[in-house]
């Protein structure tokens, strides 16, 4: 399936990304998407813990999902 | 009715109450205005202002960012949950995002109401739900650095 990753905050400055897409197999989940992050950005391991994820609410179903990385203020 | 109109990049309006991000100086006077109505007895209204130190340190700017179709989808759900657990008239939401300056308003909540302790009370649980809820980042940006600030910020809301 392909996502769209968005990244914010800290996420944001340590990738250098604000969103990409990427395919992931079926049912991926948070810990899925991030240790694929995290392979290309060493760093993001420091913020695991913190990171969230979600797909937006009140969307209809889509061929992208969106799923969102690292913890609000 | 959502989307961005005027100075705001997206709004909610619904029963009178208003959501909305922007990355214009908050127009609090406006936003206290189009709140009230004839029957309403008190108006509080809450800024939040950036403040020149963190723990002492001085902070130079802020700069906030948000993951905007979430957080003004997030913002309208607080203030609906609020208006449905307090006997207030109206609820405004109104967060800005960007860079701002030391004393400059990054966050209105403002609450009309019949009388004047639910609308303290409401404004109240606006600001503390919106930071514990609403997925905004910020930065705070001090002599020689800059850092992400973390809060309270609580995940259930994604359940």
């Amino acid at each position: 399936m392909r996502l769209k990753v968005l990244f914010f905050g800290m996420l944001k400055d340590i990738t250098g990304l604000s969103a990409e897409e990427a395919d992931f197999e079926a049912g991926a989940d948070l810990s899925t998407v991030f240790a694929r992050y995290a392979e290309r950005f060493p760093r993001l391991r420091d913020y695991e813990q913190r990171a969230t994820a979600s797909s937006p609410r009140g969307t209809s179903p889509s061929p992208t999902a969106t799923k969102w990385l690292s913890c609000p203020r | 009715m959502s989307g961005g109109a005027g100075p705001y990049l997206r709004q909610i309006c619904a029963d009178g109450h208003f959501f909305a991000l922007t990355r214009e100086p908050i127009d609090t006077e406006a936003i206290r205005r189009d709140l009230a109505r004839p029957d309403d007895g008190a108006v509080v209204v809450f800024e939040g202002v950036v403040r020149n130190n963190t723990h002492g340190r001085p902070t130079e700017h802020l700069e906030y960012e948000c993951y905007e179709g979430m957080a003004v989808e997030v913002m309208a759900r607080i203030g609906r949950e609020i208006a449905a657990s307090f006997p207030i008239g109206r609820i405004a939401i109104v967060h800005r995002l960007g860079r701002l300056a030391i004393g400059e308003t990054s966050v209105v909540v403002a609450v009309a109401a019949p009388h004047r302790r639910a609308a303290f009370q409401a404004a109240l649980e606006g600001i503390d739900r919106l930071k514990r809820l609403v997925p905004i980042w910020k930065k705070e940006q001090f002599a020689g650095g800059e850092v992400w600030v973390e809060g309270d910020w609580d995940a259930s809301v994604l359940e």
